[in-house]
């Protein structure tokens, strides 16, 4: 992987989620080790052992995870580490002088004294970006500053770009949004799994030339196969089926009162895959968590079989049918001390109680015919479920909700970790769970899967629905939609 | 280490513990002393599976030596006034119920940290203790408490057979109950419950319930074989119930744990004490012997931990590499980010 920053330059980074740009930054800040290769520093070679050493050396990061101090000022969090110092005291009035400078930039500078918990999402985004232009860095990365900004904000970063580039500065730029780097950026490199195939002036390439190369020529006919086995297995049935779950305008806020999402409406059918994909924090496993109650609403409704449906909690979403399968299986998804078979039957205890007891023999010969379906190996229910792999973990709570009956399955990044083959049994039974007329919504960010499993998608960016892919889902399509900041939508 | 060699450990490590006193402690290896140790230990197995429930939710009960005195206490109380013995079990089990719904909903449904909730019992407890008995012992208990006290059946004390009862019955709770084994979903892994629709709250709400119950249960022991209500009674209780649970094999962590193997845990617990005491050593070395093979446990528990519980090696660190979303800002912020 080669990668060459010119000073005075903005160089954009694009890549499909797992294309290896985090790994990538990680190297350049020092947060990981390269396995081979070397990093040069105007020429010089270096070694980053850590993320000091990489900001004494000049070069700091914008993470789309803010690293900021929630319970210390905006001053504070800005000179963290280098405090201005009188004698032996923090110098407050020089600290605060200083702070009012460095936030000079923004039309609206929040206050130096404000802590960082009152501020909006937006805002400490801003006071991160500040943080590390006032760092003085020789090499500034970037990575998806614009998620959290309004139009008005992303101008006045965009203006700071420049004029950082004006000094000198190599900037590092990663976004999804391809008008973002055709407006800022002088360079562009692309990767995809972890391999550079594209690096070139911004200028001198089309938009759909990107999206190809970020995509990979030969993904697209790879999903178009499988979709089509798939679909003479079932023929899109979704026009026929009136849908099942239905939501008008569903929009949710966060603490700070910034949308999760907005404004999203789609309708679900019995014996479909909905596909919901979109980069970082476009808000696609919020939308996921709001059907299962985790995630309140503020506005909006949503609709189960006619009926209005506003779950609090996930026991009420269950309650209506509507199960969730999140996406840290570890952490959420099983109780990893517990035997294969408790873990299937713990949503279901009812159906094996018997006057108040659990029938236990019931319970073990319900999880084993279950655990075999969903192909789970070894098909052992006494086996404590966290000594499973994570491909037959997964398989272990779709069993569970085989089991349970659920009409909706909503599931978050289904496959996330897995080896390919963990990741083709899992899409094969979601497959056969629809066309035994489950209605799934999946969400993933990762195109391939979704163009590969689902019958139809919404592309979701920074909130909201920007498109929709019918028909045949490619990943191509899908990651054109995400690239656009405006909705738009395509017919295959 | 299988699932169930591991569950036996408790009784390995009672049968280490046996054959190291025999020969050095004089009259230790008797059926006397055997029966002698089973009425010592029935009240604190009591206590011990009531506090495994609790510590199988993955909170724990610091509370329940407290609540065994405002018990006694109550207990005794209703016993000299009505003259019944039935209304003091009723008495205590009732008080301590109550004392145990406080610490269940103030953890469940309040959300407070079990050690707070139940540090605060433990004040309120043995405050109410003291005032109700006027500080002093509660004494003219009916003839029925010296029986349970003392009497024997088949050679075997009365209170151990109502811990042997206790003990059955709340290993058959913990095995066919379908309130048992929410208990054991929410310590194991309280989101995964709660996403599988396991009333969470309810779930702790019954377990810091029952365990206060059976402290009063077993308090109505300690009344009988103090022949009075004491309201200093259950000093360290919680430590050496916690400590029975864990020799027992039951996880500090949640989720893991047999009754009978905490029972097991008590008696190991109580054999300690009388060993030490009949070899003649200094009644210090008995905690610091207590102390001993509590580490021992717990070394063994962690031992037998497979490497997916403990924290340092769990599978979403190690999954980290390959997901594609999320970089955790603090694996980013790395070691420096915030000097």
């Amino acid at each position: 992987m080669d990668l060459a920053c010119v000073e005075g330059s903005v160089h954009a980074l694009l890549g499909k989620n797992g294309a290896g740009k985090s790994t990538l930054i990680k190297i350049l800040t020092g947060a990981e080790q390269p396995d081979a290769g070397e990093i040069r520093l105007n020429g010089v070679p270096v070694r980053l052992r850590s993320t000091r050493e990489a900001r004494e050396r000049g070069i700091a990061a914008v993470y789309q995870e803010l690293s900021l101090v929630p319970e210390l000022t905006v001053a504070e969090n800005l000179f963290l580490g280098a405090l201005p110092r009188k004698a032996a005291a923090v110098d407050w009035s020089a600290l605060v002088r200083r702070a009012r400078h460095a936030l000079a930039w923004l039309p609206e500078p929040p206050d130096p004294h404000a802590r960082v918990a009152e501020l909006t999402v937006a805002a400490r985004q801003l006071v991160e970006i500040t943080r590390a232009v006032a760092m003085h860095s020789r090499v500034l990365i970037l990575d998806e500053p614009t998620a959290a900004l309004g139009p008005h904000e992303v101008e006045r970063l965009f203006a700071v770009i420049r004029s950082l580039r004006a000094r000198g500065v190599a900037v590092v730029y990663i976004s999804h949004r391809l008008d973002e780097v055709e407006a800022i950026a002088d360079r562009v490199t692309v990767l995809r799994d972890g391999v550079r195939v594209y690096a070139g002036d911004v200028s001198e390439v089309s938009r759909e030339a990107l999206v190809a190369h970020m995509v990979g020529r030969d993904e697209a006919p790879e999903g178009r196969g499988r979709r089509a086995t798939a679909s003479r297995t079932h023929p899109a049935g979704q026009a026929d089926a009136p849908p099942l779950l239905l939501a008008r305008g569903i929009t949710s806020l966060d603490a700070s009162g910034r949308p999760l999402f907005r404004d999203v409406s789609f309708a679900l059918a019995p014996g479909e895959i909905l596909g919901l994909t979109g980069p970082v924090g476009s808000g696609a496993s919020a939308v996921a968590r709001a059907l299962f109650g985790l995630v309140p609403l503020s506005a909006g409704a949503m609709e189960l079989a006619g009926q209005p449906f506003a779950p609090r909690s996930p026991r009420e979403a269950l309650q209506r049918g509507v199960a969730f399968v999140s996406d840290d299986r570890a952490g959420e998804g099983v109780v990893p001390e517990a035997p294969v078979a408790h873990n299937v039957s713990v949503a279901v205890l009812p159906r094996v109680t018997v006057r108040g007891f659990l029938d236990l023999r019931a319970e073990r010969a319900l999880a084993a015919r279950r655990i075999e379906q969903a192909g789970v190996t070894p098909a052992d229910p006494d086996q404590p479920a966290g000594t499973l792999s994570g491909g037959n973990q997964q398989k272990v709570v779709l069993a569970r909700w085989m089991e349970h009956g659920a009409r909706v399955l909503v599931l978050c990044e289904p496959t996330r970790g897995m080896d390919v083959a963990a990741k083709e049994d899992v899409h094969r039974l979601l497959r056969r769970l629809r066309d035994e007329g489950a209605a799934i919504l999946v969400v993933s960010s990762e195109y391939e899967e979704i163009a590969d499993l689902a019958d139809r998608a919404l592309v979701m960016s920074a909130g909201e629905v920007a498109g929709e892919v019918r028909g045949r889902v490619t990943a191509g399509d899908l990651l054109a939609l995400a690239s656009r900041a405006l909705p738009e939508e395509v017919r295959a | 280490m299988t699932r169930r060699l591991r569950e036996l450990m408790p009784l390995f490590i009672l049968a280490v513990a046996y054959l190291a006193f025999a020969p050095v402690s004089p009259g230790f290896a008797t059926a006397a002393n055997a029966a002698n140790i089973a009425g010592q230990v029935a009240p604190l197995a009591i206590v011990t599976v009531g506090q495994a429930l609790v510590l199988m939710t993955g909170g724990f009960d610091i509370s329940v030596g407290s609540v065994a005195a405002l018990t006694t206490v109550a207990g005794s109380l209703s016993a000299v006034a009505t003259g019944s013995f039935a209304s003091a079990v009723l008495a205590a089990v009732l008080a301590g119920a109550v004392c145990g719904a406080a610490n269940g909903f103030a953890v469940g449904y309040l959300g407070v940290q079990p050690v707070v909730a139940t540090l605060g019992m433990l004040m309120f407890a043995r405050g109410a203790a003291l005032l109700l008995s006027g500080s002093a012992p509660v004494v003219g208990l009916p003839d029925t408490f010296v029986s349970l006290g003392y009497g024997e059946w088949l050679g075997v004390p009365a209170a151990a057979w109502v811990a042997l009862a206790v003990v059955a019955l709340m290993e058959a709770f913990l095995v066919w109950s379908p309130t048992a084994r929410a208990v054991l979903a929410v310590g194991g892994n309280e989101t995964a419950a709660r996403l599988n629709g396991v009333p969470v709250r309810w779930t702790r709400f019954v377990a810091y319930l029952v365990c206060g119950a059976l402290v009063g249960l077993a308090a109505i022991i300690y009344a009988a074989r103090a022949n009075s209500g004491q309201p200093t009674l259950g000093e360290g209780l919680e430590l050496d119930s916690i400590a029975a649970a864990v020799i027992g094999g039951v996880s500090l962590a949640g989720g893991r744990g047999r009754m009978w193997g905490a029972a097991v845990g008590a008696v190991v617990v109580g054999m300690l004490a009388n060993g030490l005491n009949l070899a003649g050593l200094s009644p210090f070395l008995q905690d610091v012997a207590a102390g001993i093979t509590l580490l021992l446990a717990v070394w063994l528990q962690r031992a037998r931990t497979p490497f997916w519980r403990s924290r340092a090696f769990s599978t979403r660190d190690a999954r980290r590499e390959v997901r594609p979303l999320a970089l955790p800002a603090e694996r980013l912020a790395g070691n420096d980010e915030r000097s």
